[in-house]
């Protein structure tokens, strides 16, 4: 308001000695203002738990990445969905053969590794509270479909 | 019109900055050694705090009125508060008063280094400005009305408010409560900063009717100052202070109706 002021009552615009620098500062002084105020224009649209379960499951698909090659694709598929189910089975569906089963079994125990390097905690912990993350809040439409969760 | 100098007007601009944050400390401070160190003070002691306190503020209107009458108010009032601010946040922070997050830290330096290139790349200093003059233009006068009738409307809301809180009712339940304060501080510091440029550039009836509106000015952001006393969330008054800047007629009304309720 003051700069406008300025401008229009005191005739600022004639004396003005760099236009380009004038505005960059006077957004520098609005973002200033901004970071001291306590408001936050995101912290509405922003879902804090689902980024975190979205860096769960993207830490476990680069595992299985780096593990299974080109196997771990179907699991990117799932994230772009934000699935939970998919998120907390990271496992690529098998294709019914009884190696893929033992392949399976051994997917699992990765899968269940991976999880453990999140903080050194065990695997039931570490579902447990992501189970209680999703029950409450926006996110709790993820939950939906994931009624083998504990599978 | 005084010669203008940008320089005196930046210096004094942070002088006025600086004043307003120790009016605010000598209410301050004692109340945090007493309340968190539990310092006894004396009886005259304490007493002479309070017009200790009016006095520094009264120096800081003097100061911030001298200041508008050498430079672009575009200059002196972003650069007093940002001294508010960095030295809100010195003294405060060390004294241990306040404790100042690392994004509030941050924002202060941007705040400040903002302002300290103002002067270099805002405007410059205009000699000789004739103040009729610069109100008759067309665009002026628009927008100099727009501020009065922003000013009037939120300030008759402001002192509707008032009177509803002084018919005994405690919180204000209003749709638009904040912002009417925002808009009657916002505009009337905005115009009275102008107006006391006006002082110095007018005479006979001109002089007159600019310190009438300087007056209603200050009678408009009293109100809006008793009134974010008591109603607005301290988080929330931070952010206006930031724009507006009169924390030490907060801490004077905090004590006022502190010392009023005992």
């Amino acid at each position: 308001m003051n700069t406008i002021t300025g401008l229009i009552i005191w005739q600022d615009w004639l004396v003005i000695q760099s236009w380009g620098g004038y505005g960059v500062v006077m957004c520098q002084i609005l973002l200033g203002v901004y970071l001291i105020s306590s408001l936050d224009g995101y912290s509405h649209s922003a879902d804090s738990n689902y980024a975190l379960a979205q860096s769960i499951s993207i830490q476990l698909v680069k595992d299985k990445i780096r593990k299974n090659g080109n196997r771990g694709k179907s699991m990117i598929v799932g994230l772009a969905g934000g699935n939970i189910k998919t998120m907390m089975n990271a496992i690529p569906e098998d294709n019914g053969d009884e190696d893929d089963e033992e392949e399976d079994d051994e997917d699992d125990d990765f899968a269940s590794k991976s999880l453990i390097s999140f903080g050194g905690t065990t695997i039931d912990a570490l579902k447990d509270s992501i189970r209680s993350m999703f029950s409450y809040g926006s996110v709790h439409s993820y939950m939906q479909g994931s009624e083998d969760f504990d599978a | 019109m005084m010669e203008q100098n940008v320089t005196y007007a930046s210096g004094l601009a942070a002088l006025g900055g600086c004043l307003q944050v120790l009016a605010i400390l000598i209410l301050a401070y004692p109340e945090f050694q007493k309340t968190q160190h539990n310092i006894k003070y004396s009886e005259r002691f304490e007493q002479i705090l309070v017009p200790l306190n009016i006095l520094c503020q009264i120096a800081v209107g003097l100061v911030n009125t001298v200041s508008t009458w050498y430079g672009p108010v575009s200059i002196v009032i972003p650069i007093r508060v940002s001294a508010q601010l960095i030295f809100n946040m010195l003294f405060f922070g060390k004294l241990g008063i306040e404790n100042f997050p690392k994004d509030v830290r941050v924002g202060t330096y941007i705040v400040v280094s903002g302002a300290l290139i103002l002067p270099i790349v805002g405007p410059t200093a205009q000699q000789g400005q004739n103040v009729v003059e610069l109100l008759e233009q067309p665009l002026s006068e628009f927008w100099t009305m727009i501020l009065f009738s922003l000013t009037a409307v939120s300030g008759f809301y402001c002192m509707r408010f008032i009177a509803t809180k002084s018919n005994g009712k405690k919180k204000l339940e209003h749709p638009y409560k904040f912002v009417i304060l925002l808009t009657a501080r916002v505009t009337s510091a905005v115009l009275s900063t102008s107006i006391s440029k006006f002082l110095v550039g007018t005479s006979g009836i001109g002089l007159l009717i600019t310190i009438c509106a300087f007056l209603a000015c200050s009678v408009v952001i009293t109100c809006v100052a008793i009134l974010q006393a008591t109603e607005v969330d301290q988080s929330v008054v931070s952010l206006q202070q930031v724009f507006i800047l009169n924390p030490s007629f907060f801490t004077l009304t905090h004590r006022l109706f502190h010392s009023s309720c005992r």
